[in-house]
C-alpha cells in the first residue's frame, strides 16, 4: 500500500503516507514510515551538531550519494544486500563524513571562519555531491532502489499492518538514541564529548582534542544521512534532486528541536509523519481542497518554514559572535576582486568586461541546439545578478532566489495564457514586465525575515520559502497544464530571441551597475561591511534589505521570465530550489559583490554541462566552494586581519628580552632606583 | 634566571582592535612571574597567547626551548601546559568530579583535595550549580590535577576568600620552588604573592614596566604604578606624594 | 554646532533585572562627559539607550530639547547624535574616504553631492587622513581605524557625539594623540559622552563623570571630586 511510486509532480512525502485504508491506526504505521525516516534525519543533524557545532547542510546530498551507491552494488553489481548496506553505512558513509571534516571544515575552523562561510562550504559540499550523482549516474530518474527489508507487511493485532522496513527505522532510532546517550553517559569519549558540546575552548584547554570530537561527529552525521537516504529511496524515483530536497525539508524536525535535544527532534519528526497521515482524512469540499491538499504533501515544508521563522535570529542560541555577516568577497576565480569598482583595478575589469563580451557573442555563431543551449545564459545570468545585489552587494543571504525566477516565469505564462482574472491575454512583452512588477513586491517574504535574521537562520528562512513556493505555487495543476508562453513572432528566431535577450541583460548590468556607484551602493557595501556601523552611520538598515530583497526579486522575476520563453514553456523543475542552492554556490565562487561575475557563472554553469558531460559545472563550482577554508582571505570580511602584523621582532632565538617601558614605566624605575639608594645610605 | 617561556614581539588582534602591539615578555623558569594592569592592559591576551587560545597575527611564543607558536591549545596543554581562564573556567554541564577527571591524572586529583577540602563533599554537584568562588575552585583544582609544568592563572582570587586565596598563593610559590613556572595575571599585587620572582605591569597593549626580584615589593605604593594599574586609586596616589 | 543631549529616569529591564533602573544624565555641548563604573553596572546598556540601539522601557532622551526616545538609531545620527563603537566599526571594502562619505551623505536634509563632499574633505583634514583617504580601509592598523571611525561620525555634523572606549586598541602613543582630538572637538562646541574603563584616561578628559554600579548612579559631578569619592572607589576601583 506504501509502495506507489510518485508521478511527476507530486509531493514523494504525501505518496509515502497516501495510504487508502482511512482508519486512523493505520494511517499513524503508514506515517510513521516518513516520520522515522525524519526523527533519523534529526538525530544525526543534533548530533553532528553538537559535536562539531556545524549544522550539516549537506545531509540531504549525503543522503542521495548513499543511496545511489546501494542502488549501484545491489542492481546494477549484483552484490548481496547484506554486504552492500554494511559496505555503505560502515565504511564509506564515515569515511565521507571524516574526509570531509578534515577536507573541508577543520581548514575552516582553524581559520576561525564564521557561521556563514562555514554554510557557504556547506553548499559546497552539496553541489559537489549532486555533481558527481549526475556526472556518475546520470540526472534521469532511476528506479528500484533496494530496500533492505523490503517484504510482506508485518501483521499486527486488528488487522494493521506495519512494513518491515518501518519497524527497522523504528529500532535504528531507539538503538542509536541509546548508543548515543551511553556513549556520552558512560565513555571517556563521551565525556570529552560533553566537554566540547559544553565549552569548545575550555575543552581544548583540558587538553582535549576537539579535531577527533568534530571527526566523529561528521562520521556519525554521514552514516546517519546514509541512513536517511536508503530507508527513503524505496519509495522515489532516485534522482539527484529530489532526494536531497526530500532530505532537506526535514531539518524542520532538527530547527525544532534547536538542533540540542534529540527526544524533541524524534518526537517532531514522528509527529510530523503521523500528523501528514492524518491530514488526508480532512477533505473540505470546494476551493479549499486544494489547499488542504498541498499542506498535507508538504507538511514538512510548512513546518521547516514555520520552525525556521519561530527559531528567531539565532537557530542554536549559542552562537554569540558577532561576526560581520557575510562579507561575500571574490575568491578563486577574482575577476573585478577587493574593493567596488576601485580605480586600480580598472585593467582587470575592463579584461573580465572583455571575456564575458566574447563569451555572450559567441553564441550568435551557434546553431541548433547548441544556440538553445546558449538562450538560457543571459536569462541565468539575471537571476544570478539579483544573488549578486541581495548577498554580493547588501550582504544578506538569499537561497530562494530560484523562487522568484519561478514566479517570473509562471506569472509570464500565466498573463500570456489569460489567466488571470479581470485580464485579457497579454503579448509577451506586457506579461513579462506585468510578472517582473507584480514579483518585486515579494520580495519582501524574504526581505521582512532578513531584518532581524542573519547567516544561518536567514539561509535557513530563504530556503523554506523558496522551497514553499515551488511545492505551493509552482507543482500545482493549475502551474502544469494548458499554460501557453510564447515568443512574440519577430523574436521567433534564437538568434533574435538570443539578442533581444542580451539587451535586457544589457539593461540589467547597467542599472545593477548604477545601484552600486553612488550613495545607494555606499550604503549597501556599508550595510554588508558592518551593519551596526552602518545604522551609525545614518544608514536606513530594514528599508535597504527590504530595497535590495525587492530588487533582487524583480531582477530573478526577469531572468525566470527569459528563461520561460526561451524554452516556451513554464517548467517547475527549471526552479527547483536546489538548482537554487547550485546558483548561490556559484555566484558566491565566481564572486559575490561583482556583476560581471555573474555573467561568467551563468556562462560556466550552461556552457561546462553543455560542452561536456551534464554534473561538470555543479563539481567545479561544488570543488571551489568546499575550498573557502583553504583559500586564504577567501571570504574574509577583514583582509587585514591576518596579516602577519608587523613582522617586527628580531629573528634571533635570544629568549630574554629586554622589555621596552613606557614613559610612566620608565618614571616608576627611576622612583625605584632613587628610593633603594636612599635606603642603602641610611 | 633562565626563562621558561617567552613571547616575543608578539602581537594579538582581535578583528580591528590590536590587543598586543608586539609585547616582549620573559617568564623566569621555576619561579612565580606576576603581569599587573588594568583592564585592557593585555594581561588575558598574553596569557592567551602564550596558551595558543588566540592566533598570533605577529610574533613568536618559545616555550621548552623551542617556538611553539605553531602548536595548538591541546597540543601545549598535552606538553604540559594549563590555563585558568578569568571567566567560565569550568564545564557547568558536567560533576566536579567529570571536570576535574578531564585533566586526567589519577593521582592529581587527590592533590587538588588535599589543596581544597572544600571540593571533597561537592564532589557529585554540576559545576554550573556551584558559586562563583567554589567554581573557581573546580577551574585551578582541575588546571593543578593535570600536574602542569607551565601554569597560567588569570585573576584566580576572583571570588576566593582571603584564606583560601593565600592558601592558594603559597601552593603556587611552593609549587615554583619545586621547579614549575607559573604565571599568575592580577589586577594588583597581592601580598601573599610578594614571594614572586619577576613583576611585569602592562598598559594599553604593551609592557609599561619589567621589574626584578626585590622590587615588586617596593611597586605597591607609587603614583606612577597607581596610576598603570589603577589599583592602588587615591589612596596610592596620596601615599606617593607624600613619599616623594 | 552647540549640542545637548538628556537622559531621564532611564529604565531597561532584561529579563526582570533592570540593568539600568532608574538614571538621569545630560551631555553639555563644549564638555567631555564620562560614564563608569564596573563590568555589568548598566553602562553599555544605558549607551545603547542613548544611541538608539535599544529602547528603554521607560524614561526619555532628548536631543537638544527634543524627544527621541521613540526615534530609531539611524534617524537619531541623522538629526546629529553620531557615535563611534568599542570594538571599532568602519567598513573594510569601502575607501577610507568613502567610510567618511557614507556618514556625511546620510544627515538629515543634505542631499547636495558638493555639500557632501566638503564634509567628507573637512572630516578627513581634520582627523589626518587626508594621505589615505584612497586606500581600502581594511588595510589600515587600528589607530587609523579609530580616525576612521571617528572622521566617519564627524563627517555627520553631529552636535552631540557618544563614545563607547575609544581608546580601546591603541597604545600610549595613540592615546595621548586621540586625547588631544577629543579636546579639540569638545573646544568647538561638540558634546561628547563616553564610556571608559581606564581612570587615567577619565581624569585626563573628562570634566563630569557620572559613576554607574548595579544600574544605579553612584556618584555624578566634577572628574575629581567624583574620582576620590569612596562609593566610586569601592564599586570600580575594584574590578574595572
Amino acid at each position: 500500500m506504501l509502495t506507489v511510486l510518485p508521478g511527476p509532480g507530486t509531493a514523494p512525502l504525501a505518496v509515502l503516507a497516501a495510504a487508502p485504508d482511512p482508519l486512523t491506526v493505520d494511517l499513524a504505521l503508514a506515517g510513521l514510515t516518513v516520520g522515522s525516516a525524519a526523527a533519523l534525519s534529526g538525530i544525526g543533524l543534533v548530533v553532528c551538531h553538537r559535536a562539531t557545532g556545524v549544522l550539516n547542510i549537506a545531509q540531504g546530498a549525503q543522503a542521495m550519494a548513499v543511496a545511489y551507491l546501494l542502488r549501484d552494488l545491489v542492481v546494477v553489481r549484483h552484490w548481496p544486500m547484506w554486504p552492500a548496506v554494511a559496505l555503505c553505512l560502515l565504511v564509506v558513509a564515515p569515511a565521507l563524513g571524516v574526509l570531509l571534516d578534515v577536507l573541508v571544515y577543520r581548514p575552516l575552523q582553524r581559520r576561525g571562519a564564521g557561521p556563514a562561510e562555514t554554510m557557504v562550504a556547506g553548499l559546497g559540499v552539496f553541489v559537489l555531491l549532486i555533481g558527481a550523482a549526475v556526472l556518475l549516474w546520470g540526472a534521469a530518474p532511476l528506479a528500484g532502489a533496494p530496500s533492505p527489508f523490503g517484504g510482506a507487511p508485518i501483521r499486527l493485532p486488528g488487522r494493521h499492518g506495519l512494513r518491515p522496513d518501518t519497524v527497522a527505522q523504528l529500532v535504528a532510532i531507539l538503538v542509536l538514541g541509546l548508543a548515543v546517550a551511553a556513549t556520552t553517559r558512560w565513555t571517556g569519549f563521551g565525556l570529552r564529548l560533553r566537554a566540547v558540546v559544553d565549552d569548545r575552548r575550555l575543552a581544548a584547554l583540558s587538553g582535549v582534542d576537539a579535531d577527533r570530537v568534530s571527526a566523529a561527529g561528521w562520521a556519525f552525521g554521514t552514516f546517519t544521512a546514509g541512513l536517511v537516504g536508503i530507508a527513503l529511496a524505496p519509495y522515489l524515483l532516485l534522482d539527484p534532486y529530489g532526494l536531497p530536497l526530500l532530505v532537506m525539508e526535514t531539518m524542520a524536525v532538527a530547527v525544532a528541536a534547536r538542533l540540542r535535544s534529540i527526544p524533541v527532534a524524534v518526537a517532531t519528526g514522528l509527529g510530523l509523519g503521523i500528523a501528514q497521515a492524518e491530514l488526508t482524512r480532512l477533505r473540505p469540499a470546494g476551493q479549499l481542497l486544494p489547499l488542504v491538499e498541498a499542506v498535507q504533501s508538504n507538511l514538512f515544508v510548512v513546518a521547516l518554514l514555520a520552525t525556521a521563522l519561530l527559531a528567531g535570529p539565532r537557530i542554536t542560541g549559542e552562537e554569540r559572535t558577532v561576526s560581520a555577516p557575510l562579507a561575500v568577497r571574490p575568491l578563486g576565480v577574482g575577476i573585478g576582486s577587493g574593493g567596488r569598482d576601485g580605480a586600480g583595478d580598472g585593467g582587470r575589469g575592463r579584461l573580465a568586461g572583455t571575456v564575458c563580451l566574447v563569451l555572450l557573442l559567441l553564441p550568435f555563431g551557434f546553431r541548433g541546439n547548441d544556440l538553445r543551449s546558449a538562450l538560457l545564459v543571459p536569462a541565468l545570468a539575471l537571476v544570478l545578478l539579483s544573488v549578486v545585489v541581495v548577498t554580493g552587494y547588501g550582504g544578506q543571504i538569499s537561497l530562494g532566489q530560484a523562487g522568484y525566477a519561478g514566479l517570473g516565469s509562471l506569472g509570464t505564462a500565466l498573463l500570456m495564457s489569460g489567466r488571470v482574472p479581470g485580464l485579457p491575454a497579454l503579448p509577451a512583452g506586457p506579461a513579462l514586465l506585468l510578472a517582473v512588477l507584480a514579483t518585486a513586491p515579494l520580495g519582501l517574504l524574504t526581505g521582512w525575515p532578513a531584518i532581524r535574521r542573519r547567516g544561518l537562520a536567514l539561509a535557513l528562512v530563504t530556503f523554506a520559502v523558496g522551497t514553499a513556493m515551488s511545492r505551493f505555487v509552482f507543482e500545482q495543476p493549475y502551474a502544469t497544464t494548458g499554460l501557453l508562453l510564447e515568443r512574440p513572432s519577430f523574436l521567433s528566431g534564437d538568434r533574435a530571441f538570443y539578442l533581444a535577450e542580451l539587451l535586457l541583460l544589457g539593461a540589467g548590468l547597467l542599472a545593477v551597475r548604477a545601484l552600486h556607484r553612488g550613495r545607494l551602493g555606499r550604503a549597501l557595501t556599508a550595510m554588508r561591511d558592518h551593519e551596526p556601523g552602518a545604522v551609525a552611520a545614518g544608514v536606513d538598515v530594514p528599508g535597504l534589505k527590504l530595497f535590495a530583497f525587492v530588487v533582487g526579486a524583480a531582477l530573478a522575476a526577469l531572468g525566470g521570465g527569459l528563461t520561460g520563453l526561451a524554452g516556451r514553456a513554464f517548467d517547475a523543475a527549471s526552479f527547483d530550489p536546489v538548482r537554487g542552492l547550485l546558483w548561490f554556490a556559484a555566484v558566491v565562487v565566481v564572486g559575490a559583490d561583482s556583476a560581471l561575475g555573474a555573467v561568467l557563472a551563468a556562462a560556466l554553469l550552461i556552457g561546462l554541462d553543455a560542452g561536456t558531460v551534464a554534473g561538470v559545472s555543479a563539481v567545479a563550482i561544488g570543488v571551489l566552494a568546499t575550498a573557502i577554508g583553504r583559500l586564504p582571505g577567501g571570504l574574509a570580511a577583514l583582509p587585514t586581519s591576518r596579516r602577519p602584523g608587523g613582522a617586527g621582532g628580531p629573528a634571533s632565538a635570544a629568549p630574554l628580552p629586554p622589555g621596552r617601558l613606557s614613559p610612566a614605566g620608565l618614571r616608576a624605575r627611576a622612583a625605584i632606583t632613587a628610593r633603594l639608594a636612599r635606603e642603602r645610605q641610611p | 634566571m633562565p626563562p621558561a617561556a617567552a613571547l616575543l614581539s608578539v602581537r594579538v588582534r582581535y578583528g580591528p582592535l590590536e590587543a598586543l602591539h608586539g609585547i616582549d615578555l620573559a617568564f623566569p623558569a621555576g619561579a612565580v612571574t606576576v603581569l599587573l594592569g588594568r583592564n585592557g592592559a593585555g594581561r588575558t591576551s598574553a596569557l592567551n597567547a602564550l596558551a595558543g587560545v588566540v592566533r598570533l597575527s605577529g610574533g613568536r611564543v618559545l616555550w621548552q626551548g623551542r617556538d611553539v607558536s605553531g602548536l595548538s591549545v591541546h597540543q601545549r596543554v598535552r606538553r604540559g601546559l594549563a590555563l585558568v581562564p578569568a571567566e567560565r573556567g569550568v564545564f557547568g554541564s558536567l560533576t566536579v568530579a567529570e571536570n576535574l577527571e578531564l585533566a586526567r591524572s589519577g593521582r592529581g586529583r587527590e592533590e587538588v583535595l588535599e589543596l581544597f577540602p572544600e571540593l571533597a563533599p561537592l564532589l557529585t554537584r554540576r559545576a554550573g550549580e556551584l558559586s562563583g568562588g567554589q567554581q573557581q575552585l573546580v577551574a585551578i583544582g582541575g588546571a593543578l590535577a593535570a600536574r602542569p609544568t607551565l601554569l597560567l592563572l588569570d585573576e584566580p582570587e576572583r571570588g576566593l576568600a582571603p584564606a583560601v586565596a593565600a592558601r592558594l598563593h603559597a601552593h603556587l610559590l611552593a609549587g615554583a620552588a619545586a621547579g614549575r613556572t607559573v604565571v599568575v595575571a592580577a589586577q594588583g599585587l597581592p601580598r601573599t604573592l610578594a614571594g614572586a620572582a619577576a613583576v611585569y605591569v602592562l598598559h594599553r597593549g604593551g609592557v609599561a614596566f619589567a621589574g626584578e626580584p626585590g622590587e615588586a615589593a617596593a611597586l605597591a605604593d607609587l603614583a606612577a604604578f597607581s596610576d598603570l594599574t589603577g589599583a592602588g586609586g587615591s589612596a596610592g596616589r596620596t601615599g606617593a606624594r607624600a613619599a616623594g | 554646532m552647540n549640542g545637548r543631549l538628556t537622559a531621564r529616569g532611564i529604565v531597561r529591564r532584561y529579563g526582570g533585572i533592570e540593568a539600568v533602573a532608574g538614571v538621569d544624565l545630560t551631555a553639555r555641548a563644549g564638555r567631555i562627559t564620562a560614564l563608569i563604573g564596573p563590568n555589568g553596572a548598566g553602562k553599555s546598556t544605558l549607551f545603547d539607550c542613548l544611541a538608539g540601539t535599544a529602547r528603554p522601557d521607560a524614561g526619555r532622551v532628548l536631543l537638544n530639547g527634543r524627544d527621541v526616545t521613540r526615534l530609531p538609531a539611524h534617524r537619531r545620527v541623522r538629526l546629529g547624535l553620531a557615535r563611534t563603537f568599542q570594538q571599532i566599526a568602519v567598513f573594510p571594502t569601502l575607501s577610507v574616504g568613502d567610510n567618511v562619505r557614507v556618514g556625511a551623505e546620510h544627515r538629515q536634509g543634505r542631499t547636495d553631492p558638493r555639500a557632501v563632499a566638503a564634509q567628507t574633505a573637512r572630516a578627513l583634514d581634520l582627523l589626518g587622513l587626508r594621505d589615505v583617504a584612497a586606500e581600502p580601509a581594511g588595510s589600515q592598523p587600528t589607530g587609523t581605524l579609530r580616525l576612521v571611525e571617528l572622521a566617519r561620525a564627524l563627517a555627520a555634523d553631529p552636535c552631540v557625539l557618544l563614545l563607547d572606549e575609544p581608546a580601546a586598541g591603541l597604545d600610549a602613543a595613540q592615546t595621548s594623540r586621540l586625547v588631544a582630538v577629543l579636546r579639540g572637538l569638545a573646544e568647538r562646541g561638540l558634546a561628547l559622552l563616553l564610556v571608559e574603563h581606564d581612570a587615567g584616561l577619565v581624569a585626563e578628559l573628562a570634566d563630569t563623570v557620572y559613576a554607574m554600579a548595579q544600574g544605579r548612579l553612584v556618584a555624578a559631578g566634577p572628574t575629581a571630586a567624583v574620582l576620590t569619592d569612596p562609593r566610586v572607589a569601592g564599586a570600580w576601583g575594584a574590578r574595572t
